[in-house]
């Protein structure tokens, strides 16, 4: 193996330890959920912030005493974390109100507390984010913008400057703008970099110090000409957000490339950088504000995105991947159904999937039977 | 006792003249009608003397003309898959269906504009699909999230309602209103009248006051003097028409009915031994479910959340800004009813006011909006001493509803968990 290669090997190892392996947050540490909460402000306030996330692999015999089997695997895994003490050294949880679930979980920890005041749970801070459009809403997240710098402020001790958020503003821009780079060295034909290890990558950016991130990226793009390319059927992943690596690693065992997906926590988490030219913090409101979400509306605008992401990624197959419990993503696949079909693209719809125990071999027979229809249409 | 209120009927047939009274006006005269969901602010409509549907009485009308099946598997032949929430969305199925010989009432026309709370994360698409298949706005009212929760929410509701749903939210939402009054009169070539709108507000503030006289009769007679079922028809239609002087007028005959029952000594049950309450939303595709227990077990349903919601939920006092007080009246009204502790807290002080011996828990399959926070709210009644019992059903499809299970069960945890303790 030449030296390049060794790089490259080495910092996907990097990502890959601290995507499955997350050390422990040094100094005062802000967690938070999904692509919706402005780290930006966190980082300005020259505090860790640390993204929450659910894991598979786990039990979740605390949350079940209170949450409803309807939840998310993802929400009652996190819930679960919180009650098992797993996040006892974060000073303040930031809960997006970008999803219903993540709103309930806000609720679930306030009457929980209450209850259980013997529970040493984080303190819990609502960010009220709304994602209809128009100028009342832009105004209202502006007032939550700035609530949640004034909680930052009173976590540091210290004022946050305007001066800060746009270092912190262009700090997280140049993270996102490489992993727009290393995107695009899956968009290639044939791709040079699996979905999985994607996913790792952007996996970590919330769970390391994020200058260390965007300096190990750097790393890997400067190396990228030793990336082999891949061989395999170009699909998409869309609907759920995935918590491991699981069903991508099943998807590209089986001879596939995802060379592009439509969840949060794919490619939708470094999309559109905060406007470095305006004021900072009206800025921030913008982009959050249009940050997708469960909660993004109108759909159509969002089944127009997916649209132009399938062409541009050439994208041959689409797996619509939706959990067990679901009750709004599945409102959306009859018309993205509809929408492929017109361009020629097949699909498979996987919906009512276990998160802790999916049926790995029902989920091998439908990428299978997919890689097949695209073989046949491509000779 | 198979008795009815007079009222009962005068509510139905008020309903039914109600709906012919649109059918004249939207399908024979071409008058714009609006489409909205149960807690969308509908008074803005009234004021404006413009029809408007609820999409959720129109799916309770569905499933009791039994096609709620029909329309489900319709939509899951559509792709639709079967977990998706079904109360919210029959309506929209019998859009796309486009048959009016099956419809009720052959099927609702293009609305003027559709309207709803984006209420959980689907509510929105479907209306966005509806109104789509209508070729229609849809105005969506989003709603900021209370931060706090605070206690007795029924208390404070009436007067410091400020303080409890937060300045900042009720900032935005009358934003949200005065929008939708711009849009609505642009839609519909109507001028919103605040004069009437005001009268309204305060007839439903009084109303609200007298439906809870009529609960309180019915809390403070041994035996009970009337079934629950005969508090749904006549608390609803009040609700429905909220603000309109038959609303108020019919809400004092109900009251006045159920005081001259209380007095004569009517009763549900005799032999009364037990009395329920029931948490949740009705089951209306079997509200006979209601009084199984009777004649078996001498058990009385005697409150529910429709006995007095009209009452806390809906009466908000003000002086000078009723925008806002309407306002303060949507903009948590879900969450009144299925947020814990909101909800365990008014429902344990209901049941014990109604001297309720058990609370039978309608946890409801397939809309998570209104079955979040049952285990909270289940062991928070609990704690405080009254048993409950979880029972899952879909309120609008009869498809999965086992009667003589249900019942069973019923009657198990009223012998094991009321008669035995």
């Amino acid at each position: 193996m030449s030296n390049t290669k060794n790089i490259v090997e080495d910092n996907l190892q990097v990502f890959r330890d601290i995507y499955h392996s997350p050390k422990p947050a040094a100094g005062i540490a802000v967690g938070y959920l999904s692509n919706n909460v402005p780290i930006e402000l966190i980082l300005a306030a020259d505090l860790f912030p640390l993204r929450l996330q659910g894991d598979p692999n786990e039990e979740t015999s605390a949350a079940d005493e209170y949450m409803e089997p309807f939840f998310s695997g993802s929400i009652r895994s996190i819930f679960q974390r919180i009650l098992a003490d797993c996040y006892n050294n974060l000073d303040l949880i930031v809960i997006p109100r970008t999803s219903e679930e993540s709103l309930q979980l806000y609720y679930y920890l306030m009457e929980v507390r209450r209850i259980e005041p013997r529970l040493n749970l984080p303190e819990i801070h609502l960010f009220d984010l709304l994602q209809t459009p128009g100028e009342a809403t832009a105004h209202y997240n502006c007032d939550q913008v700035l609530n949640l710098k004034t909680r930052m402020e009173e976590l540091a001790g210290r004022p946050i400057s305007d001066q800060k958020i746009s270092i912190a503003i262009g700090q997280t821009n140049k993270n996102w703008a490489l992993l727009e780079q290393v995107n695009s060295l899956r968009r290639t034909v044939p791709p040079l970099i699996s979905g999985q290890h994607l996913l790792e990558i952007i996996g970590a950016s919330g769970l390391m110090p994020l200058s260390e991130h965007t300096a190990k990226l750097a790393e890997l793009l400067n190396e990228s000409e030793s990336l082999s390319p891949i061989d395999g059927v170009r699909l998409m992943v869309k609907g759920q957000a995935h918590d491991n690596v699981g069903f991508y690693q099943l998807v590209e065992d089986l001879g596939a490339v995802i060379v592009a997906d439509d969840h949060y926590l794919g490619e939708r988490w470094f999309e559109n950088p905060v406007s470095e030219s305006a004021d900072p913090l009206t800025a921030l409101a913008e982009r959050y504000h249009a940050s997708p979400s469960i909660r993004s509306y109108p759909q159509s605008v969002q089944d127009q995105y997916f649209l132009k992401l399938v062409k541009t990624a050439n994208v041959q197959g689409v797996i619509f991947y939706h959990e067990e419990g679901d009750d709004t993503l599945g409102w959306e696949y009859p018309d993205q159904k509809v929408l492929l079909e017109e361009i020629g693209i097949p699909s498979i719809y996987l919906h009512g999937q276990s998160y802790r125990t999916p049926d790995l071999a029902q989920q091998q027979k439908a990428v299978k039977s997919l890689i097949k229809v695209i073989g046949e249409r491509h000779g | 006792m198979d008795k009815r209120l007079e009222c009962t009927a005068l509510a139905k047939e008020h309903q039914k003249q109600d709906f012919l009274d649109f059918r004249r006006r939207v399908l024979d005269d071409g008058e714009p009608y609006v489409i909205a969901s149960a807690v969308a602010p509908h008074e803005i409509f009234h004021a404006m003397d413009i029809p408007v549907v609820s999409s959720e009485w129109y799916s309770s009308i569905i499933a009791a003309k039994q096609q709620s099946a029909y329309y489900l598997n319709f939509l899951e032949e559509k792709g639709y898959h079967d977990g998706l929430p079904r109360y919210s969305s029959l309506p929209m199925a019998s859009t796309l269906d486009n048959d009016p010989d099956r419809a009720p009432y052959g099927g609702l026309p293009k609305p003027a504009l559709l309207v709803s709370r984006t209420r959980g994360d689907y509510n929105q698409r479907i209306y966005e699909q509806w109104a789509r298949a209508y070729d229609a706005p849809f105005f969506p009212i989003d709603s900021p999230s209370s931060t706090i929760l605070g206690e007795r929410w029924w208390e404070q509701a009436r007067y410091d309602w400020e303080e409890l749903f937060e300045s900042h939210r009720l900032d935005f939402y009358v934003d949200r209103l005065e929008e939708l009054v711009s849009l609505t009169e642009q839609q519909t070539g109507r001028k919103f009248d605040h004069v009437v709108f005001e009268e309204q507000m305060h007839r439903i503030n009084e109303t609200g006051e007298i439906i809870q006289e009529a609960r309180d009769i019915i809390a403070n007679t041994r035996p009970c003097p009337l079934p629950i079922t005969e508090t749904f028809p006549n608390v609803m239609a009040c609700t429905w028409d909220r603000g309109s002087q038959w609303s108020l007028d019919h809400a004092r005959a109900y009251r006045d009915e159920i005081k001259a029952w209380a007095e004569e000594g009517a009763s549900v049950c005799s032999e009364e031994k037990v009395r329920l309450a029931w948490m949740g939303n009705a089951l209306w595709s079997n509200t006979g479910f209601y009084r199984a227990f009777e004649k078996s077990h001498g058990a009385v349903f005697v409150w529910s959340m429709y006995t007095n919601f009209l009452a806390k939920g809906y009466v908000r006092y003000f002086e000078g800004d009723p925008m806002r007080a309407l306002a303060a009246r949507h903009i948590s009204m879900n969450e009144l009813l299925h947020l814990p502790p909101w909800m365990a807290d008014w429902v344990l002080h209901e049941a014990q006011e109604m001297g309720a011996h058990g609370v039978i828990n309608l946890v409801p399959i397939g809309d998570r909006l209104s079955a979040n926070g049952t285990l909270l709210a289940k062991k928070a009644i609990e704690k405080a001493g009254l048993p409950v019992l979880d029972i899952s059903a879909n309120m609008v499809d009869a498809r999965a509803w086992d009667n003589d299970l249900m019942v069973e069960k019923v009657g198990n945890f009223i012998e094991d968990k009321i008669f035995n303790h």
